[in-house]
């Protein structure tokens, strides 16, 4: 082949690619949400004088511009993939871990943020004259560090929990680290959250640290096998299998009445048409709400008051054959004071990931 | 915009060869001004127009400069001494205004910053335009008739915003005719890749692991994690410039251009001295030819050259940014650059190559650390930490991180090397140079994966 001919062809390669994407990149349909990453994709962005002046026109371009790229997630996967293929353990801080698991990792937190989230509680505390129960859970990055992939390093959380635990002395701290490590399959494979073996321990913990007596008990019954979570959604590894998602079943059911954000009401703590979307954990109490409302015609008079993060949803299966009257209040959306919800016959819980309580600002809010 | 960005590869790049090659000849310099002018209106909408005065006044000046150069040397002179004040005035107020507003506040003074954003790649421009008043009266090229010419040498979007820093003697003869080949825009093609691929796979992932390191807590660190960080910095800071550089050359080559190389291996020198005649070569020469030269340079005696150092070396530093940091990295440079024309250049000739590598290593990762924190409390935090402050030689997460970025760390420490180029050029001689157009594909296609899913692709020269 003569020299020319050569340079034509890579001439003719770079041109085509270049300029076959560009086309179908214009021209393809635009999708307003994708699937995989669970998220909404940007919207065209408008063409406004102070945005072109002040230079905004160009970021917003190019998040558009890539969000409708064409055949997205195959170069989001492409990319998992080639970082797989060049021997990395992680993609976008998920780790590509044993049996087809992807475990978020939890190697540093702000210091400042986690003291600062232990005041709040302790404060809250003192100021209603209360005890708090406390179930900071652990997460898989430590409880199943034996499926991380060789080299992996993440925070000792056993340690963190020794730590805030004697920071919190005053409160009853529930303590589930042990009892997590040693069981199999208390995780999801493709999501940040515990799964109904997880919260199962947390339970029998509560039954027997808060409640002083035996745990009842329950079976599961599978209503999802397609369930996608957060970590697959994030890590781009699109060839991970589906997870199983569970209903939580007692051996005696009440009628519940559910109200979310005090507007929306409903009679079951499960979200059924959420197992039609992409984020199938949000099928408890319906993902993240403000402010939850739940009451649960069991007749025993008490209330459990629950400042959580989505963590605690799994739970709530569990707690509405325990408590007549449960309030879970998100910090991230709830601003508002939470002291005049208790009286004499609330029972104060934090329930919280141990990763989310050490890194998000928002506990600090509770008064 | 960035050249490792979608917006670039897939949207203006397209649209601007299309154009430029559906134009004659004749054209295509307006059309290269007019692409260029958006190129860069398109972050810097309001900037443009400092960018268009300065171009109009340059080339006026430059006309005058030329016009009395042969009759009246004096005449042309004081118009060069004006047009050389103006190109510094703007470079001084956009870049060091708040700066020395903020340096007289720490002496006493009450004055309010004005806080003006800096136009990017204020510095790469003003070095280039000045380079064409200076040339012209010392009548080493003649003046550009056409503004639009003209206009388009300034604002050439290639280089425009991370160099390199082309003079105008550089390409005043390609402005006015230049030969578009298929040989030499194949070479375009595969020198615009390899810098894609420097930044987009090797600086953007090893830059990664060094934010990361930088922000640990001193609980975390330890003195291998810590050397760990600033190697990484290093790679990121050299694959993303020298990325930047191949691909400007690279789409030079495209439009019919032959720019100056920017970067030759400099992390293969064996002295500083060697080391600063690879890296950011025209920045070094712009400031040998135009500061260091005229001030005397060696020509003197001595201590006047030494003085002519570390004045290069002064400004060289606050070139890169207007922060005490940068100046004490120049200082630092400087200093040892001294040193070693003193009597250390001879003694590194003589030593084994290993040794006077490993120094010259020593040498610019601590240069780095000066460069790389503009926070002074941060800067001695981060020396501390290489040195043992703690208390810790190597733990798990050192280990993390040479584990999870094992391929990446050896392909930037082999891509720094000639190696590469080598094992290139030896395939080139073979017939498995056939397989180019696969490569081309493939290199295209990995980079539009990590371009996609790009979490951190940074712009590193808003300082400059």
């Amino acid at each position: 082949m003569k020299e020319k001919t050569l340079q034509k062809i890579c001439i003719a390669v770079f041109s085509a690619y270049i300029g076959v994407l560009s086309c179908a990149s214009v021209l393809s349909e635009k999708k307003t949400f994708s699937e995989n990453e669970n998220r909404s994709l940007a919207p065209a962005p408008k063409l406004t004088m102070s945005a072109l002046v002040n230079g905004e026109f160009d970021e917003q371009f190019e998040t558009w511009f890539s969000d409708h790229f064409i055949f997205r997630d195959f170069w989001i996967e492409s990319k998992a993939a080639s970082r797989k293929a060049a021997g990395s353990i992680e993609n976008n801080d998920v780790y590509f871990a044993k049996q087809g698991k992807l475990i978020r990792r939890f190697a540093s937190y702000p210091q400042k943020t986690l003291s600062q989230n232990i005041n709040a509680v302790n404060k809250f505390a003192q100021d209603n004259d209360i005890t708090a129960n406390v179930l900071l859970v652990p997460t898989a990055s430590d409880m199943d560090k034996d499926s991380r992939p060789g080299g992996a390093w993440d925070i000792d959380q056993t340690a963190l929990l020794d730590e805030i635990g004697q920071q919190m002395e005053s409160q009853n701290f529930i303590r589930i680290d042990e009892a997590l490590s040693q069981a199999d399959d208390v995780y999801f494979r493709t999501d940040h959250h515990w799964n109904h073996n997880g919260a199962l321990i947390g339970y029998k913990a509560i039954a027997e640290n808060v409640l002083h007596k035996e745990p009842e008990t329950f079976t599961s019954e599978q209503v999802s096998d397609s369930f996608k979570g957060t970590m697959y959604s994030r890590s781009g590894a699109f060839w991970t299998e589906a997870d199983d998602l569970y209903r939580i079943v007692p051996s005696e059911e009440y009628d519940v009445r559910v109200v979310y954000d005090q507007s929306e009401e409903t009679d079951s703590i499960y979200s059924e048409k959420r197992l039609s979307e992409k984020d199938q954990y949000t099928y408890y109490v319906d993902g993240n709400h403000a402010y939850t409302e739940i009451h649960s015609e069991n007749g025993k008079g008490n209330t459990a008051l629950i400042i959580k993060d989505s963590y605690s949803h799994i739970l709530i299966p569990f707690l509405v054959q325990e408590y007549e009257h449960i309030i879970l209040i998100d910090l991230r959306y709830w601003h508002a004071p939470v002291s005049g919800m208790i009286d004499e016959n609330t029972d104060l819980y934090v329930i919280y990931s141990l990763d989310n309580f050490a890194q998000d600002p928002s506990p600090v809010l509770l008064r | 915009m960035v050249f490792s960005s979608l917006t670039f590869l897939y949207a203006y790049l397209p649209a601007v060869l299309l154009a430029y090659f559906c134009v004659p000849m004749k054209w295509r310099n307006l059309v290269l001004l007019i692409v260029s002018l958006f190129f860069y209106g398109w972050g810097e909408p309001v900037y443009v127009l400092v960018m268009i005065s300065s171009i109009v006044i340059n080339w006026l000046f430059g006309k005058q400069i030329a016009r009395y150069r042969d009759s009246d040397r004096k005449r042309s002179f004081l118009w060069l001494k004006l047009c050389i004040a103006f190109n510094l005035l703007l470079l001084g107020f956009f870049k060091y205004a708040d700066f020395v507003i903020r340096n007289l506040n720490l002496l006493g003074l009450n004055l309010s910053t004005l806080n003006i954003a800096l136009p990017i790649g204020i510095s790469f421009y003003t070095f280039q335009t000045m380079s064409y008043p200076i040339d012209l009266y010392r009548k080493q090229t003649d003046p550009q008739k056409s503004l639009v010419s003209f206009g388009a040498y300034v604002t050439m979007f290639p280089q425009l915003i991370a160099g390199p820093i082309v003079r105008y003697t550089d390409i005043d003869k390609q402005l006015d005719s230049r030969t578009i080949s298929t040989a030499k825009f194949a070479k375009g093609i595969r020198r615009f890749l390899c810098g894609l691929a420097k930044k987009v796979l090797l600086a953007n992932n090893i830059g990664q692991v060094y934010e990361e390191i930088a922000v640990l807590a001193d609980s975390q660190q330890s003195v291998l994690t810590a050397w760990l960080g600033i190697i990484a910095f290093a790679f990121q800071i050299y694959y993303d410039f020298s990325g930047y550089s191949d691909m400007a050359i690279g789409l030079g080559h495209m439009l019919g251009f032959d720019f100056p190389e920017n970067f030759d291996h400099p992390y293969t020198s064996s002295s500083v001295t060697e080391f600063w005649r690879r890296w950011h070569m025209t920045l070094s020469f712009w400031f040998r030819d135009y500061v260091y030269i005229p001030l005397g340079g060696n020509r003197r005696g001595l201590s006047r050259q030494i003085l002519n150092i570390l004045i290069v070396w002064f400004l060289t530093g606050m070139w890169h940014g207007a922060s005490w940091n940068f100046i004490l990295w120049g200082l630092f440079y400087g200093i040892i650059l001294i040193i070693e024309k003193m009597f250390l250049f001879e003694h590194l000739q003589k030593a084994p190559g290993w040794l006077s590598r490993l120094y010259t290593c020593v040498v610019f990762l601590l240069a780095w650390v000066l460069f790389a924190f503009t926070d002074f409390r941060e800067l001695t935090r981060y020396f501390g930490m290489m040195f043992g402050a703690s208390g810790s030689f190597a733990d798990g997460l050192t280990v993390y991180y040479l584990r999870n970025n094992a391929v990446l760390l050896i392909s930037c420490l082999i891509g720094s090397t000639y190696l590469p180029k080598n094992i290139f050029a030896k395939i080139h001689a073979t017939k498995l140079r056939r397989l180019e157009p696969l490569l081309i594909l493939f290199v295209l296609f990995i980079c539009t994966g990590f371009m996609v899913d790009a979490t951190y692709n940074p712009f590193l020269y808003f300082r400059f």
